[in-house]
Order: C-alpha cells, then sequence, then structure tokens
C-alpha cells in the first residue's frame, strides 16, 4: 500500500496506536505482522522471496559468527558468500534475467547458434532491491566483525522489513536499526511530534509537488521531437518531481519510524545545494551511496591504488550503482555518466588550477556558481536516467541542437512554480535555519498550525491523485 | 496547561483549515471569504416548490438573481424579436459533473451561438432534485411570466420510485437558507466520496439500502416497475405539455439516458448501488424496467401532442466516457445531447441564420405525420 493512499491512512493509525499500548515484545510481534500485512497487500506471493532472505541470512550470520570465533576462517567465508550470493540471485533473477538473456540470445544467434533460453515475463518484487542489500550488508558486517549477529529471529525478521523503509529505503544498517528494534522504546512527545512534521513535509513533497508535476514531465517524455525548451523543462521538472518524489518518501518512512519511536537514517541531505558531485552523493540518496562505498568501492579498492584504479573504482561502482535502479542500458549510461563526473571532478580536485580556486571558496559567488553548474549537470544526468530508450536520448540531444525554444505541453511553467516553491523552503531551511530543518518544527506551535494546516491543504485537496512513488520500481 | 495548548493549537489547525478553503474559493470562483457558499444552499423550496436559489453560489455553480444557472441577468420582457429558450429539468439538466460551462444547456447555447443564430436566450432554469411537480408549479408560476418561446424538458422519471412519489406541497417559504456553513465540511465529503475505495462504497452503499428495506416489510420491495407510479408520471407528463401549450409556448421533450445495462459490469453494479440509494424500494429489474417503460410514456406524451421528442436514451452509449455516473453526463455525453438538440430547436423556433452556415447543418426528418424525431449528428 503506498503511503499515500486511504488504505495506509487507515493502516497507519491502528497500528500506532496498538503498538503504544503494548510492551517491547509485543510491539515487535505487532510490528512484524503489520509489515507482513503491508508488505503482502501489493501481493502475498512475494513474502515467500522475504522470507527466504531472512532465514538465510539470519541462519548466515550465525554461523559465520559461530565459525569466525572457531577460527574456521573459510567456512565463515562460504557462509558470507551463500548470503550474498542467495541475495543477488534474487534479485538478479526478478530484475536482470530479461536484461542479461536478451542480448545472449542475440550474440548466439549472430554467432548461428539457436538457443532454447526463453524471455520470461518475470514480476518484479516491489522494494527487492533495498532489502537484499539491507541484508547482505548485515551478513557482510557480521562477518567483517563489526556487528554481532541476533539470535532473535524475531528481531532480525523485523529489521529485514520493518515497513516505513521496507520498500524504498533508506537502506539501514543492521548496527543502526537492530539494536533500535532490539531496545526498548519509551515514548517521546517530542520525536513523535517530529515524526508527524516530516510526514507531513513527505506528504506535501510527494502528493501536491511530485505527483502534479508528474504528468506534465510525463507528456514533455513522450514528445517525439522535443524542442531545445521541451527538453530542459523536461530535465528540470524531472529533477524536481524525482526529488521530491524519493526524499518525500524517506520524509515519510523518517517520519512513521520516529512515531514509533525508532530512528531512521537521513537519505537526502539538500542534494541540489551540492557544489561538485562528490559532495551531490553525500547528499543524494545517502544511504545508497554509503553502501556502494562500503561493500563495493572499499573493497575494490577505493582510492588506495592509485589514481587509475581510482577511477576504475569510481566508473565500476557507479556503472553497478546505475543498474541497481533498473535492468536498462539507460540505467548503465547515467550510472557511467556520473562515475565520469566523478573522475572528471577527482581529477580537477587535484589539479594546481583547482588548487587555487580554494582559496576562493569563502566567497558567495564560486559557491553559487558551482551550485547552479553542478544543477544543471545533475538535470542533463535525469534525462539519461528518465529516458525510456538510447534512441530517445538521441532526441533529446537533436532537441537541444535545434535551439527551438517553443513549448510544446501546455502547463509546462507549472513546473517553474512548483520547482521555485520547493527551492524557497529549501533555501528557507537551508539557509535562514542553517540546515536544520528541525528549527522550522520548533516555531511557536500556533504559527505551526497555521503553516501545516496550510501543507495538509495543498496535499489533500490539490495533490494528485494517488501514484506509486518513483523508486518503488527499482 | 501543555494539553491545553495542544488542543488550542489543534482548534487553530482546524480554524486555519477553513479559512484555506475559503481563501481557495475566492481565488479560484471569486466567492467572497464571508459569503455562504455550499451545495445544500444551491436550491430552496417555497411556493414555486423546488428551484433554485437566486444569488446562490458554490463553486462553479453561480445562479443569478432568478435562480438559473446564467452568466447574464434574465429580464421578464424580452427585447424585440428575441426568442427564449428555457431548459428545466433536474440535475442531468442542472449540470453536475461536466466541467464548468460544458453541462448540456450551456453547450446548446454555444452552438446556436457558433451556428449564427442572432438574438436567442437560452435559459437554465433546471435544479438538482427538481422533479415533475415542480417544474409545472414552477413554470406555472414563475416562468411562464418570461414568456418562453419554447422549453426543453428532460424529465427525470425515477423520481416516481420514491417513497412518498413527488408532489409539490404549496405553502409558505420556511427555507431560511444556510446562514453560515464550514466549508471544509463539504469539501471533505466530496473529497472521501471521490477516493474512498469502491469496494469500500460498495460496501456502505449495501448496508445504507439494506438499512431501509429491513425497516419494511418484504414486499415493501419492487422487482418490477410499479404500474401506478407508472401512470402517475404520465398523468403528470400529460398536465406539464398541456400548461406549456397553453401558455403559447413549443415544448421538446428528451426521453431518459441511464448507464444501466452496460457491458461494463463492475461499473454497472456499482452505478445501480449509487442509483438505488436513493430509491431503495428499486431492485435492479424495476430501475431497468422503469426506464424503459418511461421513456415509452414519453415518446407517446409527445406524440399525443405534437411535441418533437429527442432519443436521447438511444444515441448516448452506455459507457464511462459519457456518463459520470448513473444517470449524469459528462462533457462528451453533454456534447452528444446539444448537438442532438441544436437543430431541433432552430427549426421549432423558425429561427434566421446566416446562410454560410446551413450547408454544415446536420439533416433532420419529418416525420410522415408531421411528428419530428431528431437524429444524432452523423
Amino acid at each position: 500500500m503506498l503511503f499515500n493512499s486511504f488504505e495506509f491512512a487507515i493502516f497507519f493509525p491502528i497500528v500506532l496506536i496498538l503498538y503504544w499500548l503494548l510492551n517491547k515484545r509485543w510491539q515487535n510481534v505487532l510490528l512484524l505482522a503489520g509489515s507482513y500485512f503491508f508488505y503482502g497487500y501489493w501481493d502475498y506471493r512475494f513474502l515467500s522471496l522475504i522470507f527466504i532472505s531472512t532465514i538465510v541470512d539470519y541462519l548466515s550470520a550465525i554461523n559465520i559468527f559461530y565459525l569466525r570465533e572457531k577460527g574456521e576462517l573459510r567456512k565463515s567465508k562460504f557462509w558470507m558468500l551463500l548470503s550474498v550470493f542467495a541475495n543477488l540471485g534474487l534479485l538478479g533473477f526478478f530484475k536482470y534475467y530479461n536484461f542479461f538473456t536478451e542480448p545472449l540470445v542475440s550474440l548466439f544467434s549472430s554467432f548461428g547458434i539457436s538457443t532454447n533460453i526463453n524471455t520470461l515475463n518475470v514480476i518484479l518484487p516491489v522494494g527487492i532491491s533495498f532489502y537484499t542489500f539491507q541484508t547482505m550488508s548485515y551478513t557482510i558486517d557480521v562477518y567483517r566483525g563489526k556487528i554481532s549477529p541476533t539470535r532473535n529471529l524475531l528481531d532480525f525478521a523485523l529489521y529485514v522489513c520493518f515497513f516505513p523503509q521496507l520498500v524504498a529505503g533508506p537502506i539501514e544498517r543492521a548496527g543502526a536499526l537492530l539494536p533500535a528494534v532490539s531496545n526498548r522504546r519509551r515514548f517521546n512527545s517530542s520525536q513523535f511530534i517530529d515524526g508527524i512534521h516530516l510526514i507531513f513535509w513527505g506528504l506535501f513533497k510527494k502528493v501536491f509537488i511530485a505527483d502534479n508535476i508528474a504528468h506534465i514531465v510525463n507528456d514533455l517524455f513522450a514528445l517525439p521531437n522535443p524542442t531545445a525548451a521541451d527538453v530542459a523543462f523536461a530535465g528540470f521538472g524531472y529533477a524536481v518531481q524525482i526529488y521530491c518524489d524519493f526524499s518525500g518518501y524517506s520524509d515519510i518512512a523518517r517520519g512513521c519510524s520516529k512515531c514509533l519511536g525508532i530512528e531512521l537514517c537521513l537519505n537526502f541531505n539538500f542534494p541540489y545545494i551540492a557544489r561538485n558531485p562528490s559532495e551531490f552523493w553525500k547528499r543524494w540518496h545517502i544511504s545508497l551511496s554509503a553502501w556502494l562505498r562500503d561493500y563495493l568501492y572499499v573493497p575494490l579498492g577505493g582510492n588506495r591504488k592509485g589514481p587509475l584504479k581510482t577511477y576504475r573504482n569510481l566508473m565500476v561502482t557507479m556503472i553497478l550503482g546505475g543498474l541497481w535502479h533498473g535492468a536498462g542500458w539507460v540505467f548503465v549510461l547515467w550510472g557511467a555518466y556520473q562515475g565520469l563526473l566523478l573522475c572528471v571532478h577527482r581529477f580537477w580536485s587535484q589539479c594546481a588550477i583547482a588548487k587555487l580556486n580554494g582559496e576562493n571558496q569563502k566567497s558567495m559567488f564560486p559557491n553559487v556558481l558551482q551550485i547552479l553548474t553542478m544543477f544543471q549537470f545533475t538535470c542533463l544526468g535525469w534525462l539519461i536516467f528518465r529516458a525510456e530508450s538510447v534512441s530517445q536520448l538521441k532526441n533529446f540531444i537533436i532537441g537541444l541542437s535545434g535551439l527551438n525554444f517553443g513549448i510544446s505541453v501546455p502547463g509546462t511553467l507549472k513546473i517553474v512554480l512548483l520547482g521555485a516553491l520547493l527551492f524557497s523552503l529549501e533555501y528557507l531551511v537551508v539557509f535562514v535555519c542553517k540546515h536544520d530543518i528541525n528549527k522550522i518544527f520548533r516555531f511557536p506551535i500556533y504559527t505551526n498550525a497555521v503553516i501545516y494546516a496550510m501543507l495538509f491543504y495543498l496535499f489533500v485537496f490539490y495533490g494528485a491523485s494517488a501514484k506509486s512513488f518513483i523508486y518503488f520500481q527499482f | 496547561m501543555k494539553v491545553s495548548r495542544y488542543v488550542l493549537a489543534t482548534f487553530v489547525f482546524i480554524a486555519a483549515l477553513e479559512g484555506f478553503c475559503r481563501l481557495d474559493d475566492y481565488i479560484q470562483w471569486g466567492v467572497g471569504f464571508f459569503s455562504v457558499s455550499s451545495p445544500s444552499n444551491l436550491s430552496v423550496v417555497d411556493d414555486l416548490g423546488k428551484h433554485g436559489r437566486p444569488n446562490a453560489i458554490f463553486q462553479k455553480w453561480r445562479l443569478n438573481s432568478h435562480g438559473f444557472r446564467n452568466d447574464f441577468e434574465v429580464k421578464k420582457a424580452k427585447i424585440a424579436g428575441q426568442k427564449r429558450v428555457f431548459i428545466l429539468g433536474a440535475s442531468e439538466s442542472f449540470g453536475l459533473f461536466e466541467s464548468d460551462g460544458m453541462e448540456y444547456p450551456a453547450q446548446l447555447a454555444k452552438l446556436l451561438e457558433e451556428q449564427g443564430y442572432q438574438n436567442l436566450e437560452v435559459i437554465n432554469a433546471s435544479c438538482a432534485g427538481m422533479s415533475l411537480p415542480d417544474v409545472r408549479i414552477y413554470y406555472e408560476k414563475f416562468i411562464s411570466r418570461f414568456q418562453p418561446d419554447l422549453v426543453i424538458y428532460y424529465p427525470s422519471p425515477t423520481f416516481y420510485l420514491d417513497d412518498p412519489p413527488p408532489t409539490v406541497a404549496p405553502g409558505k417559504n420556511t427555507d431560511t437558507g444556510t446562514i453560515f456553513e464550514v466549508r471544509l465540511l463539504a469539501k471533505t465529503r466530496i473529497l472521501l466520496k471521490k477516493n474512498l475505495p469502491e469496494s469500500l462504497k460498495a460496501r456502505r452503499l449495501k448496508w445504507l439500502i439494506g438499512k431501509e428495506i429491513e425497516e419494511n416489510r418484504p414486499e415493501w420491495v419492487w422487482h418490477v416497475a410499479p404500474e401506478e407510479r407508472l401512470k402517475l408520471f404520465e398523468e403528470d407528463l400529460h398536465d406539464f405539455c398541456d400548461e406549456v401549450q397553453e401558455s403559447g409556448s413549443k415544448i421538446i421533450l428528451a426521453t431518459h439516458a441511464s448507464v444501466l445495462g452496460t457491458p461494463d459490469q463492475t461499473f454497472d453494479t456499482q452505478q445501480y448501488l449509487e442509483w438505488r440509494r436513493y430509491y431503495p424500494r428499486a431492485g435492479y429489474y424495476c430501475l431497468l424496467e422503469f426506464e424503459k417503460l418511461s421513456n415509452v410514456i414519453i415518446e407517446s406524451v409527445g406524440e399525443d401532442h405534437g411535441l418533437s421528442v429527442l432519443d436521447i436514451d438511444k444515441s448516448i452509449p452506455k459507457t464511462k466516457e459519457y456518463f459520470s455516473d448513473f444517470v449524469h453526463f459528462t462533457d462528451s455525453g453533454s456534447e452528444i445531447f446539444a448537438n442532438m438538440a441544436v437543430g431541433v430547436v432552430a427549426v421549432k423556433l423558425d429561427l434566421d441564420r446566416n446562410n454560410s452556415v446551413a450547408e454544415s447543418m446536420p439533416r433532420y426528418v419529418d416525420h410522415p405525420n408531421g411528428k419530428m424525431k431528431s437524429k444524432p449528428p452523423g
């Protein structure tokens, strides 16, 4: 069920009320049952995949720890690899089966070899990319000795499928979420109210901004021969849409979780004020970029093996990160594009010219220019990300080079208005409240009542009809 | 103290929401911040029966000083050479779900204008819930003073399945109108109705209908169209047609269209339940049969009085594209109605028009005995 749906509006208050009436053990039972119900509401059949992932990783972690204690490192490694391959196997089959078999079949037939490999109509289970990564991080951390495994299956199952973050993150580390799930939670009114604030902001961003922009952006991307203005608005519009959609979801997830007394990690930290690609990836989908850094980039060698290998590691990490988002060449291209930006930035930041510029970092002007420039590159990346195919990208390039500034889709300027609204609010938080959104929450209670009445009114009466979150398809 | 702060903040929140509703209405519809604006305030019941309330406003619905849904004022005395067409009916004619200006009377007015007919007023004197007895009294005591040249009446026969059947109780006006209303409540009701899952809507309707049936005997429910109600409808329709013709006006009738019987079973069931909510006595086949037989009555009354009858029932396809719900039209449904009416209106009123547009007019067939049935264009 979607966060912005009637069903969730009934489900969550019921869970919340019952939750705070129960003691800790029964709270976890309630949350687990609720989480399975939440996920099964989409398609109960895919609960089996969560069960498989849960059992495999629960047992793997215990065995890893036990074997490490005994000094049997090879066997310990076996269990770690079992967990990784089981999770990647699930992900690979449900997400990438056709992506890999179709080119394989074409390759074989180009050599005159006919194959019996059939493409399948495999339904992508919602959230599989998130929970498989989450559980893999658990077993890998146990293997690395960072954390001890839990022997409480109930707590572990809840860690895997905690409903606020189950289907679109944040990808939580076991070191943070497991103790939160295992420990007793006490009702904290400030935390609860902060949670309500976050839910409101999240719904406002998702329902009012993202969903209202969505149909215009879809129309722009559906144009067969877009003009330069269409392409520019499409990129800008999608940048606003995907940010509001995804960060809105994360805010709602964190808000719901806070109301339950559990803290989730920050997943978005005003990414569009990033001055360079490296900073962007420390602000955008923080949980995924941290995961890729810790479990892919660093094991590959990170930046410890010289510049060429660093660039290689960056490209591999980002290409695989792109592929994580979807089984399509556009995602690979987008990943490669992001990798290229990181490599170029790394190269630039190590040049003498960049070191000279460092003296100017304190003045506003270069920062603003950097932010605007980075934002343009980000919008270009979103054009690649959202494109239906490589041939559509070619149409975008043709459109951009045509220098025709006519707008083909009515209502396109709404994108500018909603984007301006979003950036004004972000400006308020970043520059007036010094990045601390809690300062807004700390306005006088009656001021907050009026502000939240406005947000509530906008997303209830002007929100577009309930659309799925973009990141559900990943 | 802390609790009272939160309680007060909640009141502030709700008051602010009400404030934003009013601000929104002002920005979107031009409704005054402190004006009364509610759906129930659009109609009034008085010695003229049920009709539009003068100067009422609610969202896109704005009634003029006579209670007509027109954006111009209508003087009782006509300008020399001016022709007047009055549309009478219930919510289907008043317009519920169409975009503003797309209800069929407004589309008809636009079409007549586009086709070059000058000096013509199309006045929408319909009102949601206006039954045939209401229409008759309203015409007799009020509309006739405006010297209509033509009346188009789109009856809603299923009012006669109500319990008791429709009558007009003459009497003084006891309806003072709404003095103050909470706009947030009306908006929330509309929103909930729109967004409630279909399964819950259906359950709620079945429960409400079931409750009504339980309060009565089993025989209370009709499984076939009740003859006495059909007879009553026929008598009232005859009386109304007499009334209009005696006043010197011409009249066009229309058969009543509904979406019942659509091949889309799910939609059919949903709409049947929505409709039955208003007439819990009528089972599915009763509703279907009553509609069918009422239309036969409308055609027969039309023939008896020498009137044109627009066969709306057969002309509008029974799909979601043309029906927003069981009987109310979408913009497309209203468009078909307006297109069917335009030629007949022109002929009935013997209107002057620009010859250059004459060739594009759809052809209509004269019935051999002088009565005309219109065909839909195309």
